[in-house]
Protein backbone atom coordinates (compact mmCIF):
# COMPACT_ATOMS: atom_id res chain seq x y z
CA UNK A 1 0.00 0.00 0.00
CA UNK A 2 1.15 3.53 -1.01
CA UNK A 3 0.70 6.26 1.37
CA UNK A 4 0.68 9.58 0.11
CA UNK A 5 3.42 11.96 0.83
CA UNK A 6 1.50 14.45 1.73
CA UNK A 7 -0.47 12.73 4.59
CA UNK A 8 3.19 11.20 6.19
CA UNK A 9 4.20 15.02 6.54
CA UNK A 10 1.11 16.29 7.96
CA UNK A 11 1.01 13.26 10.72
CA UNK A 12 4.62 14.25 11.75
CA UNK A 13 4.08 16.83 14.17
CA UNK A 14 1.36 15.21 15.64
CA UNK A 15 3.45 11.94 16.30
CA UNK A 16 5.93 14.49 17.99
CA UNK A 17 3.57 15.82 19.85
CA UNK A 18 2.04 12.13 21.42
CA UNK A 19 5.61 11.95 22.03
CA UNK A 20 6.08 14.61 24.04
CA UNK A 21 3.05 14.01 25.76
CA UNK A 22 3.57 10.80 26.91
CA UNK A 23 6.81 12.19 28.76
CA UNK A 24 4.57 14.38 30.64
CA UNK A 25 6.06 17.33 29.13
CA UNK A 26 2.60 19.28 28.41
CA UNK A 27 0.93 18.05 32.04
CA UNK A 28 4.03 20.61 33.56
CA UNK A 29 4.31 24.39 34.70
CA UNK A 30 6.44 26.64 36.33
CA UNK A 31 6.00 27.86 40.19
CA UNK A 32 7.31 30.11 42.59
CA UNK A 33 7.87 29.28 46.33
CA UNK A 34 8.13 31.08 48.91
CA UNK A 35 9.01 29.72 51.91
CA UNK A 36 9.98 32.07 54.86
CA UNK A 37 12.79 30.53 57.38
CA UNK A 38 11.56 31.29 61.34
CA UNK A 39 14.54 31.60 62.51
CA UNK A 40 17.09 34.09 63.03
CA UNK A 41 21.00 33.83 62.90
CA UNK A 42 23.04 35.42 65.48
CA UNK A 43 26.73 34.77 64.95
CA UNK A 44 30.24 35.50 66.14
CA UNK A 45 33.38 33.63 66.02
CA UNK A 46 32.41 31.86 68.84
CA UNK A 47 29.31 31.02 69.22
CA UNK A 48 26.40 30.92 66.55
CA UNK A 49 23.18 29.42 65.79
CA UNK A 50 21.98 28.09 62.28
CA UNK A 51 18.92 28.23 61.00
CA UNK A 52 16.87 25.24 59.69
CA UNK A 53 14.72 24.61 56.81
CA UNK A 54 12.66 21.94 56.45
CA UNK A 55 10.63 22.64 53.38
CA UNK A 56 7.79 20.21 53.37
CA UNK A 57 6.34 22.90 56.12
CA UNK A 58 5.63 25.16 52.75
CA UNK A 59 2.11 24.36 51.25
CA UNK A 60 2.89 24.93 48.27
CA UNK A 61 5.89 22.75 48.20
CA UNK A 62 3.93 19.99 49.76
CA UNK A 63 1.77 20.27 47.02
CA UNK A 64 3.96 20.08 44.11
CA UNK A 65 6.93 18.12 46.00
CA UNK A 66 6.18 14.61 44.50
CA UNK A 67 6.00 15.73 40.74
CA UNK A 68 9.27 18.15 40.44
CA UNK A 69 11.07 17.68 37.69
CA UNK A 70 14.09 20.62 37.89
CA UNK A 71 14.77 23.48 40.22
CA UNK A 72 15.12 26.22 37.96
CA UNK A 73 16.44 28.74 40.21
CA UNK A 74 16.87 29.65 44.12
CA UNK A 75 16.75 33.31 45.50
CA UNK A 76 16.48 34.84 49.17
CA UNK A 77 15.77 37.58 50.49
CA UNK A 78 16.30 38.88 54.31
CA UNK A 79 18.25 41.32 56.62
CA UNK A 80 21.81 41.25 57.36
CA UNK A 81 23.03 43.20 60.21
CA UNK A 82 26.61 44.53 61.40
CA UNK A 83 26.14 44.18 65.23
CA UNK A 84 29.74 44.83 65.77
CA UNK A 85 30.08 48.94 65.97
CA UNK A 86 33.65 49.48 65.33
CA UNK A 87 34.68 47.41 62.43
CA UNK A 88 33.09 46.65 58.73
CA UNK A 89 32.36 43.68 57.79
CA UNK A 90 31.42 40.95 55.12
CA UNK A 91 27.98 38.85 55.20
CA UNK A 92 28.00 35.01 54.14
CA UNK A 93 25.56 32.40 54.23
CA UNK A 94 26.62 28.83 54.03
CA UNK A 95 24.17 26.10 53.53
CA UNK A 96 24.72 22.37 54.51
CA UNK A 97 22.57 19.24 55.61
CA UNK A 98 24.81 19.10 59.16
CA UNK A 99 24.25 21.14 62.01
CA UNK A 100 27.01 19.04 64.37
CA UNK A 101 29.73 22.18 63.98
CA UNK A 102 31.54 23.49 66.78
CA UNK A 103 33.98 25.74 65.46
CA UNK A 104 33.52 28.26 62.88
CA UNK A 105 36.50 26.70 60.60
CA UNK A 106 34.30 23.70 60.50
CA UNK A 107 31.69 25.94 58.54
CA UNK A 108 34.46 27.33 56.22
CA UNK A 109 35.63 23.57 55.50
CA UNK A 110 32.67 21.68 55.26
CA UNK A 111 29.71 23.45 54.24
CA UNK A 112 29.17 25.04 51.45
CA UNK A 113 29.47 29.07 50.97
CA UNK A 114 25.97 30.28 48.82
CA UNK A 115 26.05 33.96 50.09
CA UNK A 116 28.98 36.16 50.07
CA UNK A 117 30.02 39.67 49.41
CA UNK A 118 27.58 41.66 51.42
CA UNK A 119 29.64 43.92 52.95
CA UNK A 120 28.39 46.34 55.71
CA UNK A 121 29.87 49.05 57.84
CA UNK A 122 30.13 49.62 61.57
CA UNK A 123 26.46 48.93 63.00
CA UNK A 124 25.32 49.04 59.18
CA UNK A 125 22.18 47.14 58.25
CA UNK A 126 21.02 45.85 54.77
CA UNK A 127 17.93 44.30 53.31
CA UNK A 128 19.16 42.21 50.05
CA UNK A 129 16.10 41.95 47.57
CA UNK A 130 15.13 38.71 45.78
CA UNK A 131 16.29 40.21 42.49
CA UNK A 132 19.47 41.50 44.21
CA UNK A 133 20.40 38.42 45.70
CA UNK A 134 21.38 36.90 42.70
CA UNK A 135 24.39 39.09 42.35
CA UNK A 136 26.00 37.43 46.43
CA UNK A 137 24.67 34.15 45.23
CA UNK A 138 28.04 31.07 44.66
CA UNK A 139 27.53 27.39 43.81
CA UNK A 140 23.58 27.23 42.57
CA UNK A 141 23.73 23.22 42.11
CA UNK A 142 24.90 22.66 45.49
CA UNK A 143 22.19 24.65 46.69
CA UNK A 144 19.72 23.03 44.03
CA UNK A 145 20.84 19.79 45.26
CA UNK A 146 19.71 20.57 49.31
CA UNK A 147 16.84 22.13 48.10
CA UNK A 148 15.96 19.08 46.45
CA UNK A 149 16.50 17.17 49.70
CA UNK A 150 13.83 19.28 51.16
CA UNK A 151 15.83 19.90 54.36
CA UNK A 152 18.70 22.01 54.84
CA UNK A 153 20.62 24.22 57.55
CA UNK A 154 21.99 27.72 56.47
CA UNK A 155 24.90 29.42 59.02
CA UNK A 156 25.46 33.61 58.60
CA UNK A 157 28.87 34.57 58.94
CA UNK A 158 31.01 36.94 58.35
CA UNK A 159 34.79 37.03 56.09
CA UNK A 160 37.00 38.47 58.49
CA UNK A 161 37.25 37.62 62.55
CA UNK A 162 36.08 38.87 64.17
CA UNK A 163 32.59 39.67 63.40
CA UNK A 164 29.27 39.91 64.90
CA UNK A 165 26.47 39.37 62.71
CA UNK A 166 22.92 39.20 62.46
CA UNK A 167 20.32 37.35 59.75
CA UNK A 168 16.74 37.74 60.14
CA UNK A 169 13.46 37.72 58.14
CA UNK A 170 15.33 35.39 55.78
CA UNK A 171 13.10 33.83 52.47
CA UNK A 172 14.30 31.26 49.97
CA UNK A 173 12.20 32.18 46.83
CA UNK A 174 12.63 28.86 44.87
CA UNK A 175 11.61 28.47 41.24
CA UNK A 176 10.70 24.96 40.31
CA UNK A 177 9.18 22.91 36.86
CA UNK A 178 6.58 21.02 38.18
CA UNK A 179 3.94 18.11 36.76
CA UNK A 180 0.37 20.01 36.83
CA UNK B 1 24.99 18.82 20.03
CA UNK B 2 21.06 19.48 20.08
CA UNK B 3 22.19 22.33 17.94
CA UNK B 4 24.13 20.93 15.57
CA UNK B 5 21.27 18.11 15.18
CA UNK B 6 18.47 21.00 14.11
CA UNK B 7 21.11 22.18 11.93
CA UNK B 8 21.93 19.25 10.22
CA UNK B 9 18.25 18.19 10.37
CA UNK B 10 17.28 21.44 8.53
CA UNK B 11 19.95 21.16 5.59
CA UNK B 12 18.95 17.32 4.72
CA UNK B 13 15.48 18.89 4.43
CA UNK B 14 16.19 21.58 2.70
CA UNK B 15 18.45 19.07 0.54
CA UNK B 16 16.53 16.24 0.12
CA UNK B 17 13.49 18.62 -2.00
CA UNK B 18 15.80 20.70 -3.17
CA UNK B 19 17.85 17.67 -5.29
CA UNK B 20 14.01 16.56 -6.13
CA UNK B 21 14.17 18.94 -9.11
CA UNK B 22 10.35 18.26 -9.03
CA UNK B 23 9.36 22.13 -8.58
CA UNK B 24 10.96 25.67 -8.91
CA UNK B 25 11.81 26.99 -5.67
CA UNK B 26 10.18 29.98 -4.79
CA UNK B 27 12.48 31.90 -1.86
CA UNK B 28 11.25 34.51 0.48
CA UNK B 29 12.85 36.34 3.40
CA UNK B 30 11.43 38.36 5.88
CA UNK B 31 11.01 39.84 9.30
CA UNK B 32 8.57 39.36 11.94
CA UNK B 33 7.83 41.05 15.64
CA UNK B 34 5.08 40.31 18.00
CA UNK B 35 4.15 38.99 21.63
CA UNK B 36 4.95 36.29 23.72
CA UNK B 37 2.56 34.61 25.91
CA UNK B 38 4.13 32.19 28.51
CA UNK B 39 1.15 29.09 29.54
CA UNK B 40 1.61 28.31 33.36
CA UNK B 41 4.97 29.91 34.00
CA UNK B 42 4.50 32.14 37.64
CA UNK B 43 8.21 33.22 36.49
CA UNK B 44 7.85 34.83 33.55
CA UNK B 45 5.25 37.77 32.25
CA UNK B 46 4.42 38.35 28.87
CA UNK B 47 7.04 40.40 26.70
CA UNK B 48 8.11 40.81 22.95
CA UNK B 49 9.45 38.78 20.22
CA UNK B 50 11.84 39.56 17.51
CA UNK B 51 13.18 37.89 14.46
CA UNK B 52 13.83 37.11 10.71
CA UNK B 53 13.44 34.46 8.33
CA UNK B 54 13.74 32.66 5.08
CA UNK B 55 11.46 30.75 3.63
CA UNK B 56 12.29 27.88 0.25
CA UNK B 57 8.87 26.51 -1.36
CA UNK B 58 9.32 23.57 -2.74
CA UNK B 59 6.39 22.41 -3.82
CA UNK B 60 2.76 24.24 -4.20
CA UNK B 61 1.60 22.92 -0.99
CA UNK B 62 5.16 22.49 1.06
CA UNK B 63 7.90 24.95 1.83
CA UNK B 64 10.42 25.02 5.20
CA UNK B 65 11.47 27.79 7.02
CA UNK B 66 14.72 28.74 8.75
CA UNK B 67 14.51 31.00 11.16
CA UNK B 68 15.88 33.42 14.55
CA UNK B 69 13.60 33.97 16.60
CA UNK B 70 14.68 36.31 20.30
CA UNK B 71 12.20 35.96 22.85
CA UNK B 72 12.13 37.71 26.03
CA UNK B 73 10.76 36.78 28.75
CA UNK B 74 8.85 39.23 31.19
CA UNK B 75 9.96 39.40 34.85
CA UNK B 76 7.30 39.29 37.70
CA UNK B 77 7.04 41.26 40.85
CA UNK B 78 5.84 38.76 43.86
CA UNK B 79 4.64 40.03 47.83
CA UNK B 80 7.40 38.30 49.82
CA UNK B 81 6.92 39.14 53.57
CA UNK B 82 4.42 42.50 52.43
CA UNK B 83 6.66 43.88 49.79
CA UNK B 84 6.61 43.66 46.42
CA UNK B 85 9.75 41.87 45.17
CA UNK B 86 10.99 42.39 41.31
CA UNK B 87 12.91 39.49 39.77
CA UNK B 88 14.48 40.78 35.96
CA UNK B 89 12.94 38.30 33.38
CA UNK B 90 15.33 36.74 30.82
CA UNK B 91 16.06 36.19 27.11
CA UNK B 92 15.23 33.17 25.30
CA UNK B 93 16.96 32.37 21.82
CA UNK B 94 15.15 29.92 19.59
CA UNK B 95 17.02 28.92 16.51
CA UNK B 96 15.29 26.24 14.08
CA UNK B 97 13.51 25.00 10.86
CA UNK B 98 9.66 25.20 10.20
CA UNK B 99 7.85 23.21 7.37
CA UNK B 100 4.88 25.28 5.72
CA UNK B 101 1.99 23.62 4.83
CA UNK B 102 -0.64 26.09 2.64
CA UNK B 103 -2.40 25.66 -0.95
CA UNK B 104 0.24 28.28 -2.51
CA UNK B 105 -0.02 27.96 -6.30
CA UNK B 106 -3.99 28.90 -5.77
CA UNK B 107 -3.68 31.99 -4.17
CA UNK B 108 -5.25 35.19 -4.73
CA UNK B 109 -5.05 37.91 -1.75
CA UNK B 110 -4.71 35.54 1.01
CA UNK B 111 -3.75 31.89 2.03
CA UNK B 112 -3.87 30.05 5.40
CA UNK B 113 -1.24 27.79 6.19
CA UNK B 114 -0.03 24.88 9.41
CA UNK B 115 3.30 25.02 10.34
CA UNK B 116 5.46 23.42 12.62
CA UNK B 117 8.98 22.94 13.43
CA UNK B 118 12.09 21.83 15.17
CA UNK B 119 14.32 24.18 17.47
CA UNK B 120 17.23 24.92 19.73
CA UNK B 121 16.49 27.19 22.77
CA UNK B 122 19.39 29.00 24.49
CA UNK B 123 17.26 30.10 27.88
CA UNK B 124 19.31 32.99 29.43
CA UNK B 125 18.60 34.47 32.32
CA UNK B 126 20.66 36.78 35.20
CA UNK B 127 21.09 33.59 38.63
CA UNK B 128 20.22 30.54 36.68
CA UNK B 129 21.79 27.52 34.74
CA UNK B 130 22.27 28.69 30.66
CA UNK B 131 20.20 25.87 29.39
CA UNK B 132 20.09 24.72 25.86
CA UNK B 133 17.14 23.01 25.27
CA UNK B 134 15.52 21.10 22.51
CA UNK B 135 11.67 22.23 21.38
CA UNK B 136 8.59 21.66 18.95
CA UNK B 137 6.43 24.71 17.62
CA UNK B 138 3.23 24.11 16.21
CA UNK B 139 1.41 26.88 14.76
CA UNK B 140 -0.96 28.35 11.95
CA UNK B 141 -0.50 31.71 10.03
CA UNK B 142 -2.67 33.82 7.64
CA UNK B 143 -0.59 35.64 5.04
CA UNK B 144 -1.75 38.37 3.05
CA UNK B 145 -0.66 39.50 -0.34
CA UNK B 146 -0.91 42.74 -1.46
CA UNK B 147 1.35 42.50 -4.55
CA UNK B 148 3.07 39.39 -5.97
CA UNK B 149 6.46 39.79 -3.77
CA UNK B 150 5.34 41.27 -0.65
CA UNK B 151 3.37 39.40 1.74
CA UNK B 152 1.94 40.64 5.71
CA UNK B 153 2.38 37.82 7.51
CA UNK B 154 0.17 37.02 10.85
CA UNK B 155 0.85 33.54 12.85
CA UNK B 156 0.71 31.92 15.78
CA UNK B 157 2.72 29.29 17.58
CA UNK B 158 2.98 27.41 20.31
CA UNK B 159 6.30 26.82 21.32
CA UNK B 160 7.00 23.33 24.24
CA UNK B 161 10.82 23.57 25.11
CA UNK B 162 11.68 20.14 26.76
CA UNK B 163 12.78 20.47 30.62
CA UNK B 164 14.54 17.31 32.46
CA UNK B 165 10.49 15.57 32.05
CA UNK B 166 8.78 18.96 32.05
CA UNK B 167 8.31 21.72 29.78
CA UNK B 168 8.39 25.49 29.45
CA UNK B 169 5.57 26.50 26.64
CA UNK B 170 4.49 29.73 25.13
CA UNK B 171 2.48 31.05 22.94
CA UNK B 172 3.85 33.58 20.16
CA UNK B 173 2.10 35.90 17.96
CA UNK B 174 3.82 37.79 15.64
CA UNK B 175 3.61 40.03 12.47
CA UNK B 176 6.23 40.01 9.85
CA UNK B 177 6.50 41.22 6.14
CA UNK B 178 8.15 38.73 3.41
CA UNK B 179 9.57 39.89 -0.15
CA UNK B 180 9.27 36.30 -2.54
CA UNK B 181 11.77 36.44 -5.47
CA UNK B 182 12.27 33.77 -7.61
CA UNK B 183 10.12 30.49 -8.46
CA UNK B 184 6.12 30.06 -9.16
CA UNK B 185 4.11 32.69 -8.52
CA UNK B 186 0.85 32.96 -6.27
Amino acid sequence: MKIDKKYLLISIPFLALLGIWIQGCLLSGTYVITFAVEDEIISTQDWWNDAAVDLSDNDTWRDHEENIKYVDEVGFTFWVENLNTTDSTTGQLYMTDIDTFTTIEQIRENATLVVDGIFLGPGGKRRILWNESFKYILNFPVIKEQVESGTFHLYGIARETPFHVRFYDIVAVITVTAGI
Amino acid sequence: MKRRFVLLTSIAILLFFADSGLAKVKFSLGGFGGVNFPIVQEDSEIAGIAGCKARATFFPFLGVEPNFTYIRQGGITAEVLDVDMEREGGNLYSYGADVVLGSFDSVEEFYWYFIFGLYGNAMRRVGREDLDKFGLNLGFGLEILPSNVWGIDFRTKTQIITIEGGSRKNILVTAGVNYYFGGFGF
